[in-house]
């Protein structure tokens, strides 16, 4: 067989190709092609995926990409290292120009700035090229200068019949079109092929392939036949058809029409049978294809810069540095070396030299040094927590010698053999100053030498149907409504979903021919590419000009991001430092800030008492709302069981509500040994001393690692290629071979063979849990820290979190009825005492009132008196803090029947001395809806100027637009200047100059009483204007209602017994879908005194699903199911609970 | 002027108007309404309007010679009574209407009516607006509550009052009560500065629905002139209808009653020709002899107004029924009628297709289509018989480019050799016998075909040119061969993939 493709385009040339990388080998493999070439469109992003999977198949990968000369497309194929390196800069350089080498962007003289432009810039500029030499988004392209410059290595082919020959043949100019030849010819020499395509479309097409055959004839030079294909069969074709729709913003019917779709389905992948048949008589053509493959070469290990060089002091090299730098570490950590520290120590800088790993640290090192020296939170997480050298340089939290974690988790030098995974270190940043870190890395390495990686994303379910049915012409109405319930689905899923009953019941007719292309389309983009996005911190440093090894392109906000994706680059062995943004160390870093301004007191994340009582006492209460990692529905019902009493109890908490274990059924075992009802057993005595902190129950790779060194004999190198084959589904058959391997290495060394069945079915079951303990240990710390601030600063703990929103699990109303039940005052924005952000005021009252109620507590209507202290906090006038406290003592007792809310005599202050000590919390403006940053920085540059006295005041000097004053009278934020929210907006409206009749002619009081909102309308007033309700709760209001009709409260739920049938309501804070839980719905309900949790099993949720997530409150009849502190509603009937229309937005299958 | 209203102010609590005068009116206007509130409304549509008022007020003085009673004339019905409620006062009327008789006729000319409510109070304004939406809650149009209506020569009231029409207490009780709803509403705006009816017709009406809700909406509107109040009902006009009665015998012979039939349907049909309309249905009633009447309804398969097709019906219906009694009377009615369409012409029927004939359609045509001008446009699609698309062009640009080009077509240089390709207006399909050739690519290609004429033999073919898609729609898949016939002809076959048939599809010429 003669032929080989050299021209492949996949979905990686992003709307014009149709399949996977994988897909093209998997075919290609099928029809025997011994090699295989991939062109994508100015992009490299799928040659890795490709090499591996033609590696795989055993077949030659040929690399190339199509780039646009001078407005003309050819192609370029890599023949060896040099050439792909120049490939490489190629692509970079068509797709972003010459800006890389632009001196703002170079070490001297950047502004810090080089990352990516401030966000408020950012929103303010039109999307364009930003630095000089930039390359327009969408067109990549190169001058022929540029090629010449780069051209060694690699081989030409002329471009298709767009191309410069082709097109010069085809305007008649021969002559022209044989004098550009001669150009190629000089640049590439042998090295060039005239590309010769035919697809049957016209007599045009055929004659236009002869010319070109004739010209090669001619001249001398070789021509090779390839097909370009871009899809492989029909179906494939069908989504090419869509995604070239799409390019034109037309629907297919409109693309065909207009001429765009190709004319037929002569684009796909061929048998080289059929080419040699079209070929008969003309064989030189498709020898000379072969003869380029075999002339073109690809290695991964071409992919790897060359590691950062960290500038280090005269007279070190990188090794004596760290070296240095992390025996300082070890005499400021541990003082002094104990011959187990110091060994561990000596080995992993043994090994970190012979790898040369040793500037891989140190960059991260300075990365840390820069964070901490900017007062940035940081923290490492994952496995490099393993590594005692990350610990000593800062890098990571965790002592891997005290806890014993496992350094070969992280690193071994098994490990860089060309096919493994480069070893990572993840450092978590706050969320908010992360910019900051990133910029410095930009700043110091420059764009050239370091860029972001990409991520990959894929058709989803929803994704793909809405394109689909978007480009089959499909309302867009119904494509959103059908996708709303294909959340997490792949297409394929969703095909037969859709083909089950969702179509049927949306009125879908998929037995037409378009509903039957809807399905096929859908299948079809089964893994499909989508598009390419920015990862979140993934950077990539090298010494050398990083796109010369990956192409490098600009991002629309700016950015050089990689072509590659984060997980291939993992296969490629390509180390990366990977700076993440952590909404959790962004609130701990606030809370401690406003701590310290109210106590002058500065805690520290590390030296908080880790056996403090109050605070283990509330996790295992499950009031967690709030904390990092473990407040999450399922966290909370599982800490009810547990009751952590210690670090590592949440260690294994953080690991053990995870997909894997639970999936592998291993919670129950675990908590039931843990509260001591069933005993632990060890399957070998030797697995004692690995299992035992976990009750016998393995949950962290280590212990997997572990267990195969002890019991199986395996080196430490080999433990983790062991552990590199759990995680994936896709791995399991290596997974088997490992264990089969594992089982063989116990029985010879003794241990009995059903044992080693044993222990082999449960690391089975064990491997997708993906979790390494030392990543649970960096997490459990931040979980740890956010609890004690919880227990002991409830107020800072709250406006920290409320600041650093968007974060964590629950929404911002949640947050603030939390904050209430915990005693915290709230009250909502003021433009007097207020600012954008939340802050903390004084209280003025010293004593803890007495409700009887929530809605008794909330207290507008008593305290809003004449003369008297507003709604708002704020006495008319005087600007002082209010008295008006939520919640109270008397609703702790009941709060949490999940287990969420504060304990009797429960005191939240450190100094427990009285409620009064808790600060008051004043919700900032940012939560106001429609407030833009524009009206923030004129209100806040007024204010300075001298305190604002009136709404006209505020409207005169901040210059505020009708829409911003109105959101401001409506969220209450100018209740210190004009009491009552009504009376205000007259005010204000007034103030604006708004046109009769819309406010009073004079500034005299309205000549009638406008109304002031009632108590419940002004809760779901404060919903509609900020989200967030500082006076109370919806559900209160329904409370008497739902009472008269037998509905539970959270707090009755305490008194049900188990079995018993209840009717329970509240407004709905999240739903969840989870894959483990086989179609189950969890719905978790929240009313004035707290959660409930009530499950729908998985055919009422088919039944009433319209229902159960199309209602903001919902009325729930079930049965009450406890099981010591944890309390469920197994859902058996739902209704929606008419109550007013409320501006919210739950969690919902997220 | 559709309508005219009669106010006095000692109506609304003195003595109100009641039938007499309602009596006296309906000697010179068709239809009266008295309201209980003492406002009398008389459709003035097709009568002079000022000399009519002018009647109707000496007719009212008649009855009412101590009370000052004023007429306003305008399109609105709000307009009307607002202009009888101010008469001359405070300024001059609009339009080119007179005052009439002693100054008591205010004629509001249509389209000036917002001009004329802009400078009244909008109290005024409400005192007559709070009918208005009494009316419109109620959801029932002209006949109401406390109201009085008839129609010259009707029989008698037409929709009586519900609250006691005579009683001059149960009318003042409904003027408070009604006029309730805009006190608060009045002092709102009063409150903001709005005083007069053009200061609320000015504002915009999202502006007034946000702040004044319902109530001020409708005051918004009133104050615009906008007052779509059905004062009275239409007319209906009387259904053609024919009868006789047989006084001196009676009939028990069909025949006879279809021979009857057929001499009523003559006027019938004659009225309905008259009218421009044709019957979807006809009554057929029978006066029996021993008392009550037989009814049928007739309904032929499309509306008509031929004579025959309802005689046969009638007929047909004799035949089958069998009658209870003889008959005296025979009444025949039109039920229900529709305007008679024009005659769909065919413009190839030589009967038809006279030059005035033609003309008239071309001249329709025309003025439907403008001055749009088409050409042909390749639009790109695979498929040949879609690839043309009409698309209209500016006549006037194309002209500007024509005399740019100096008035030269510029469309192709003389003596270029042209082929078009000519398409048939469906594939014929044809039988093909194809070959391998034996160098070259190892397509099979068409050696012979045979069409309608017989076999042909193909000297030349090139191809094939592949086209495919339409997954979507109706999928498609052929194979295009360029072929030359031993007769020198050049034409275009193509193998239809799915169905595996050829087609001979076009030639060029």
């Amino acid at each position: 067989m003669a032929y080989v493709e050299l021209r492949c385009h996949s979905a990686f040339s992003f709307g014009d190709g149709a399949c996977t990388p994988e897909a093209l080998v998997e075919r290609a493999a099928a029809y025997g092609y011994p090699a295989l070439g991939l062109t994508d469109t100015a992009d490299l992003g799928g040659i890795i995926r490709f090499a591996l999977a033609a590696m795989r198949a055993g077949i030659r990968p040929v690399i190339g990409a199509e780039l646009v000369v001078d407005g003309y497309p050819a192609a370029f194929l890599a023949m060896n290292e040099e050439g792909y390196h120049n490939l490489a800069a190629l692509v970079t350089r068509a797709r972003v120009g010459s800006s890389l080498q632009a001196p703002e962007n170079g070490v001297a003289g950047d502004d810090g700035r080089a990352g990516r432009r401030p966000l408020a810039a950012r929103r303010r500029r039109p999307r364009r090229p930003s630095r000089p030499g930039a390359r327009p988004r969408g067109r990549p392209h190169l001058t022929w200068a540029e090629l010449a410059e780069r051209s060694a290595g690699l081989f030409a082919l002329t471009g298709p019949a767009t191309g410069e020959l082709a097109s010069l043949i085809r305007a008649r100019r021969p002559e022209e079109a044989a004098y550009q030849l001669g150009r190629w010819q000089d640049l590439f020499g042998e090295r060039l092929a005239i590309e010769v395509q035919y697809h049957h479309v016209s007599g045009a097409e055929a004659a236009l392939a002869q010319a070109l055959i004739e010209l090669a004839d001619w001249s001398h030079t070789p021509w090779v036949v390839v097909n370009e294909p871009r899809y492989l069969d029909n179906a494939s074709r069908l989504v090419h058809d869509m995604l070239t729709a799409h390019r034109a913003g037309f629907d297919l019917d409109r693309a065909a029409a207009a001429g765009l779709l190709l004319p037929n389905g002569e684009w796909r992948l061929k048998h080289p049978a059929e080419l040699e048949r079209l070929w008969r008589g003309r064989e030189a053509g498709l020898d000379e294809s072969r003869r380029i493959a075999l002339a073109c070469d690809f290695d991964l290990r071409w992919l790897r810069s060359p590691l950062p060089r960290f500038p280090v002091p005269p007279g070190h090299d990188d090794d004596s540095f760290l070296r240095e730098l992390v025996y300082a570490g070890a005499n400021e950590r541990w003082g002094g070396l104990s011959p187990r520290q110091e060994a561990q120590l000596e080995h992993e800088l043994g090994v970190i030299r012979r790898l040369g790993f040793a500037g891989f640290f140190l960059v991260m090192w300075e990365a840390v040094r820069f964070a901490r020296s900017r007062g940035i939170l940081c923290q490492g997480r994952g496995s490099a927590a393993n590594s005692v050298v990350a610990y000593l340089l800062g890098i990571t939290a965790v002592d891997p010698v005290e806890h014993g974690l496992l350094f070969e988790r992280f690193l071994s030098e098994s490990r860089t053999d060309g096919s493994a995974e480069a070893p990572d270190i993840d450092v978590d940043f706050e969320m908010h100053r992360r910019e900051e870190v990133l910029d410095h890395i930009y700043r110091s390495w420059g764009r050239e030498h370091a860029a972001i990686t990409a991520v990959t994303q894929v058709y989803y379910a929803p994704t793909a149907l809405q394109d689909a049915m978007r480009a089959l012409g499909y309302p867009a109405e119904l494509a959103f409504t059908l996708s709303k319930r294909l959340h997490r689905r792949y297409p394929s899923e969703g095909a037969e979903i859709l083909e089950a009953e969702l179509a049927a019941r949306h009125g879908l007719d998929l037995a037409t021919p378009r509903g039957r292309a809807l399905l096929t389309a859908l299948r079809a983009m089964e893994d499909l590419p989508r598009l390419r996005s920015t990862h979140p911190g993934g950077f990539v440093i090298s010494s050398a000009p990083l796109g010369d090894y990956m192409p490098i392109e600009t991002t629309t906000l700016g950015r050089t991001i990689l072509q590659f994706d984060k997980d291939d680059l993992d296969a490629a062995a390509v180390p990366k430092f990977d700076f993440l943004g952590l909404g959790g160390l962004t609130a701990i870093r606030l809370a401690f800030d406003a701590i310290e301004r109210r106590t002058g007191k500065r805690l520290e994340m590390y030296r908080l008492p880790q056996d403090d009582r109050r605070t283990y006492e509330m996790i295992s209460r499950g009031d967690v709302v709030g904390t990092f990692q473990i407040e999450s529905r399922a966290q909370v019902q599982s800490l009810l069981q547990t009751r952590p009493e210690r670090l590592y109890d949440l260690v294994v908490q953080v690991a053990l509500i995870r997909p894997g274990p639970i999936q592998a059924k291993f919670v129950r075992p675990y908590v039931r040994r843990r509260r001591g009802l069933e005993p632990v057993v060890y399957p070998h005595p030797a697995l004692e001393p690995i299992l035992r902190r976990t009750y016998g129950v393995p949950i962290f790779q280590e212990q997997a690692m572990a267990i195969a060194m002890t019991l199986g004999g395996f080196s430490a190198a080999e433990a983790d290629a062991f552990r590199r084959t759990m995680g994936h589904q896709k791995k399991l058959p290596l997974l088997q071979a490992e264990l089969r391997k594992l089982r063989a290495r116990m029985v010879a060394r003794g241990v009995a063979p059903e044992v080693a069945d044993e222990i082999a079915e449960d690391l089975l079951s064990f491997a997708n849990y993906g979790f390494p303990e030392s990543h649970a240990w960096s997490f459990a710390l931040i979980a740890y820290a956010t609890a004690y601030l919880k227990a002991h600063y409830p107020a800072e703990f709250f406006l920290a979190l409320l600041n650093a929103w968007p974060m964590g699990f629950y929404p911002p109303s949640t947050l603030v009825h939390t904050a209430r039940r915990a005693g915290v005052e709230v009250r909502p924005p003021c433009l007097r005492n207020g600012d954008w952000e939340c802050t903390l005021e004084p209280r003025k009252t010293t004593s803890w009132p007495r409700a009887t109620s929530p809605a008794a507590s909330v207290g507008r209507g008593e305290s809003a008196g004449e003369g008297g202290p507003t709604g708002n906090g704020c006495d008319v006038g005087s600007g002082c803090p209010a008295a008006s406290i939520p919640g109270g003592a008397d609703a702790a007792p009941g709060v949490p029947p999940g287990g969420t809310g504060c304990a009797p005599g429960f005191t939240p202050d450190e100094g427990a001395t009285g409620i009064e000590e808790i600060p008051a919390l004043r919700i900032g403006w940012r939560f106001i809806h429609g407030l833009s940053e524009r009206a923030r920085d004129a209100i806040r540059a007024a204010r300075e100027d001298a305190p604002f006295t009136s709404v006209a005041d505020v409207v005169r000097r901040a210059r505020l637009t009708r829409t911003e004053v109105l959101q401001l009278a409506r969220a209450g934020a100018l209740e210190a200047f004009e009491p009552g929210r009504r009376r205000a907006a007259w005010e204000a409206l007034r103030s604006v100059g708004d046109l009769l009749p819309l406010a009073p002619a004079s500034a005299e009081l309205l000549p009638f009483d406008p109304g002031e909102p009632t108590e419940e309308e002004l809760v779901f007033l404060d919903y509609l204007a900020t989200g967030i309700c500082t006076t109370g709760h919806p559900m209160e209001h329904l409370r008497e209602r739902l009472a008269a009709a037998g509905v539970t409260s959270s707090r009755g739920l305490e008194t049900l017994t188990d079995g018993e049938r209840c009717l329970v309501a509240g407004l709905v804070v999240a739903r969840q879908h989870p894959a483990t839980a086989k179609g189950t719905v969890f719905v978790l309900l929240e009313d004035e005194w707290g959660f409930i949790n009530v499950i729908v099993p998985p055919r009422l949720y088919l039944e009433h699903r319209e229902i159960v997530n199309g209602s903001p409150f919902l009325l729930v009849e079930g049965r009450f199911e406890r099981d010591g502190q944890v309390m469920n509603v197994v859902g058996r009937r739902f209704r929606k609970l008419i109550a007013r229309p409320i501006s919210y937005r739950s969690r919902d299958y997220r | 002027m559709r309508y005219a209203c009669l106010w006095s102010p000692a109506w609304s609590t003195g003595e109100a108007p009641g039938d007499e005068l309602m009596g006296l009116l309906l000697e010179v206007v068709p239809r009266v309404v008295v309201e209980g509130r003492g406002v009398v409304w008389a459709d003035l549509r097709g009568l002079p309007g000022p000399r009519t008022a002018e009647t109707l007020l000496a007719l009212t003085a008649e009855l009412f010679p101590d009370d000052v009673v004023r007429a306003g004339l305008a399109a609105v019905p709000i307009v009307a009574e607002l202009a009888a409620r101010r008469g001359g006062v405070g300024g001059g009327l609009i339009g080119g209407g007179a005052i009439g008789g002693d100054g008591l006729v205010s004629v509001v000319d249509p389209g000036r009516e917002r001009e004329f409510l802009a400078p009244l109070p909008l109290s005024l304004l409400a005192s007559a607006a709070s009918f208005s939406a009494a009316w419109s809650r109620s959801g029932v149009s002209a006949p109401s509550a406390g109201r009085l209506s008839r129609s010259r020569g009707g029989s008698g009231v037409v929709a009586p009052s519900t609250s006691g029409a005579g009683g001059r207490a149960s009318r003042r009780r409904d003027v408070s009560t009604v006029a309730a709803p805009y006190e608060r509403l009045l002092a709102l705006l009063d409150g903001v500065g709005l005083r007069t009816c053009g200061e609320l017709a000015s504002l915009e009406l999202a502006a007034v629905e946000v702040r004044f809700g319902a109530e001020g909406v409708r005051l918004w509107r009133l104050a615009r002139g906008e007052d779509h109040r059905r004062l009275f009902l239409p007319i209906p006009p009387e259904r053609p209808h024919a009868s006789l009665d047989f006084i001196d015998y009676q009939v028990t012979d069909p025949e006879r009653l279809v021979f009857t039939i057929n001499a009523l349907l003559e006027n019938v049909i004659a009225a309905l020709r008259g009218r421009g309309e044709r019957a979807r249905s006809l009554l057929l009633s029978f006066s029996l002899a021993g008392g009550g009447v037989w009814r049928r309804t007739l309904r032929p398969a499309r509306p008509t107004a031929t004579r025959e097709v309802w005689l046969r019906l009638a007929r047909r219906l004799l035949e089958e029924v069998k009658l209870p009694d003889a008959v005296v009377g025979v009444v025949l009615e039109v039920e229900s009628a529709e305007p008679a369409a024009a005659r769909q012409g065919d413009l190839f029927d030589r009967g038809f297709a006279t030059a005035g004939v033609v003309e008239a359609a071309l001249v329709r045509l025309l003025e439907r289509q403008g001055e749009i001008v088409v050409e042909p446009r390749r639009s790109g699609h695979p498929l040949p018989e879609r690839s043309v698309a009409w698309e209209a062009v500016d006549p006037f640009a194309r002209l500007s480019e024509f005399e740019e080009r100096g008035g030269r077509a510029g469309v192709r240089a003389p003596g270029t050799p042209y082929l078009a390709l000519h398409l048939l207006a469906e594939p014929q399909p044809i039988d093909v016998e194809t070959r391998v050739q034996e160098s070259g690519p190892a397509h099979e290609f068409p050696v012979r075909y045979r069409d309608r004429s017989g076999w042909k033999k193909v000297l030349a073919a090139s191809g094939p040119d592949r086209i495919s898609g339409g997954q979507w729609e109706e999928p498609y898949a052929r194979e295009y061969f360029r072929c030359v016939t031993d007769i020198g002809e050049l034409v275009w076959l193509f193998h239809d993939r799915r169905r595996g048939v050829w087609f001979l599809h076009g030639w060029w010429g």
